[in-house]
């Protein structure tokens, strides 16, 4: 699974896309696939220890299971709601780049996704780094963060970076307000600091969480703290996923 | 020739940028301190970036453009 590049992608579809995504949709797509089922993978303590499930690989990428949340034909049903209930095919799109980006993204991982689910539920997986979330919160952040996961989050905050002017309070009045319905919608009912927030919140939180995990895991926790970028790592972890 | 006074302009950007810089870097070190909490608690981050957002609109104020209007409106 990946962490912070959930929350950072659509920003980056936006900038690079311009007017035809708006984001509030985009950030939306991007988390349905985890939305009602990582509480149940983690469990509910920061430990893993307080587990609701007995296998929580099977039940996130899985089916039985709700590993048909990770697939392309989840993404088109639920874009397609978006278009029936909103009647904006803006909303609809961006709503399914953000869900398949979330897809795409998972595919990294050592279990994948059932991508082409329900004609098969073969799963795609490219074994970059290894799933770990069957282990809780703790023990993910710890692999993630010292394997090519945490690259991958790395490799998106920088390049959001390179966008750092569209998170201005100018970019936002003058180029993503007038272009898209919801924040016109919004503005009517809220703040301007609320709608800032609003705006911001997903990246703000994706990119001080990478921080802030990084200088966790690597100089304040004393489990496994020490970077392994080789493939497939951290090797520490038991192998988990379809051969 | 007297000399050409500094612009304000350039100085503001720049100490926006880092008020955010400090604001992200202080939000990562509160998760370093309690990750459970702040580190893994995306609603937990909205207050304290609510605040920042508050404070830097007071800090570096810009005025907001108005749109042009609906019909209807």
């Amino acid at each position: 699974m990946s962490w912070a590049a959930h929350d950072l992608e659509p920003y980056l579809f936006r900038a690079k896309l311009g007017g035809i995504i708006s984001l509030p949709l985009c950030l939306l797509g991007s988390y349905s696939p985890d939305i009602l089922s990582k509480w149940a993978v983690y469990g509910l303590d920061f430990t893993g220890d307080a587990k609701l499930v007995s296998d929580p690989v099977q039940l996130h990428r899985g089916f039985p299971g709700v590993g048909f949340t990770h697939s392309l034909s989840f993404g088109i049903l639920c874009a397609a709601i978006v278009l029936l209930a909103s009647r904006n095919p803006m909303w609809a799109f961006s709503f399914l780049l953000g869900a398949w980006a979330h897809v795409f993204s998972d595919t990294l991982d050592s279990v994948g996704v059932m991508l082409l689910w329900p004609l098969t539920d073969w799963h795609l997986h490219f074994d970059v780094w290894q799933y770990v979330g069957q282990a809780g919160r703790k023990e993910d952040a710890i692999a993630y963060y010292t394997s090519l996961g945490g690259v991958w989050d790395i490799l998106w905050a920088v390049w959001l970076g390179m966008h750092w002017r569209m998170f201005t309070a100018y970019h936002f009045h003058t180029e993503i307000v007038p272009r898209d319905s919801f924040w016109r919608w919004m503005r009517t009912r809220a703040s301007d600091a609320m709608m800032l927030t609003v705006y911001r919140a997903s990246a703000f939180f994706g990119i001080a969480s990478i921080i802030g995990w990084y200088v966790w895991a690597l100089l304040v926790n004393d489990f496994q703290n020490a970077l392994d970028w080789s493939l497939g790592g951290p090797q520490w972890a038991p192998r988990q996923g379809p051969p | 020739m007297p000399p050409t006074p500094r612009p304000p302009a350039v100085s503001r950007p720049r100490a926006a940028v880092a008020f955010w810089v400090g604001a992200v870097l202080l939000y990562a070190g509160l998760g370093v301190l309690l990750p459970p909490l702040f580190l893994l608690g995306f609603w937990e981050s909205v207050p304290f970036l609510f605040l920042a957002t508050w404070l830097a609109g007071r800090l570096f104020p810009r005025p907001v453009p108005r749109l042009p209007a609906a019909p209807g409106e």
